[in-house]
């Protein structure tokens, strides 16, 4: 089962989100700030964090930066979610590492994409990924979600 | 000052919008796995009337200025007021009395959020998020 870091500051974003992505079958995480988020993508290893951008503590952007820094953490895909629409904003989120990019209010569709389409990417080309237990997991849920399309 | 003020507004308004859309999808979900249509139903309709209040929004707040005294702004929530009220209709009273076990937290959530926007264009006040 794939683990996904959700790091939000919101309570009804973290549970909403939460609870869609535990019907699909990924185990959640949940980080309240950017620091608990760094914290816990050390602690937890996921194989892939969701990132709200405006966060308390230490802003996405920040704690985007401190795990694309660490070279135990950086092959994590980070997806940056944010409620601004704006291009400027999927720039910033880019250059300070995010691997992709989605806003709010979230489509869980395309979101689910972006999620399987990272984790494939990040199995084929990390080589320590795909020794991960949820290696099989997480392609197998890609293919999954194909068959049901 | 003003530019942060209105930027603040901005992410206070859409945050119950998209509330509204994610619980309602949720919900939906929920019922589509009890096989209960009557909430199948009851979501979309929240569902969409989230959706032409989120376009809404956005359109408006392309246009509006950061001055707090822009008549566009006082247009805007005239605008979602009956939206907002429908919502609210929806979800107090329901077509056939809902399994509160399975839907009751996601409802009152999307109450809340409907609520807080509601407190937005009746009082002047932003809603906090």
């Amino acid at each position: 089962m794939p683990k996904i870091l959700l790091v939000e500051d919101n309570e009804m974003n973290r549970d909403m989100l939460s609870r869609r992505l535990a019907r699909r079958g990924y185990e959640i995480t949940l980080a309240m700030d950017g620091q608990e988020g760094v914290m816990l993508a050390r602690s937890v290893q996921p194989d892939m964090i969701l990132m709200d951008m405006s966060l308390p503590v230490m802003s996405g952007w920040e704690a985007t930066k401190v795990l694309k820094d660490d070279p135990q953490l950086r092959s994590i895909p980070v997806i940056a979610l944010t409620a601004h629409a704006m291009s400027a904003d999927r720039e910033k989120a880019l250059n300070a590492g995010c691997d992709d990019f989605d806003t709010k209010p979230i489509d869980l569709e395309g979101l689910l994409k972006k999620i399987e389409a990272l984790l494939k990417k990040n199995i084929e080309t990390d080589p320590t990924a795909a020794q991960s237990p949820n290696r099989e997991a997480a392609l197998h849920m890609g293919s999954q979600r194909k068959q049901g399309e | 000052m003003a530019g942060e003020h209105f930027r603040k507004l901005k992410h206070e308004l859409r945050t119950p919008v998209n509330h509204i859309i994610g619980y309602s999808e949720l919900m939906k979900e929920t019922a589509g796995d009890a096989d209960d249509s009557t909430i199948v139903t009851l979501s979309e309709q929240v569902n969409q009337l989230g959706k032409s209040l989120a376009r809404k929004l956005e359109r408006a707040l392309m246009d509006i200025s950061v001055e707090s005294d822009d008549p566009k702004m006082q247009e805007l929530r005239f605008s979602v007021l009956p939206i907002v009220r429908e919502i609210v209709g929806v979800l107090t009273q329901p077509p056939a009395r809902p399994n509160m076990a399975l839907y009751g937290k996601d409802m009152e959530r999307m109450k809340q959020a409907a609520d807080q926007l509601m407190n937005w264009a009746l009082t002047n006040k932003a809603p906090e998020s």
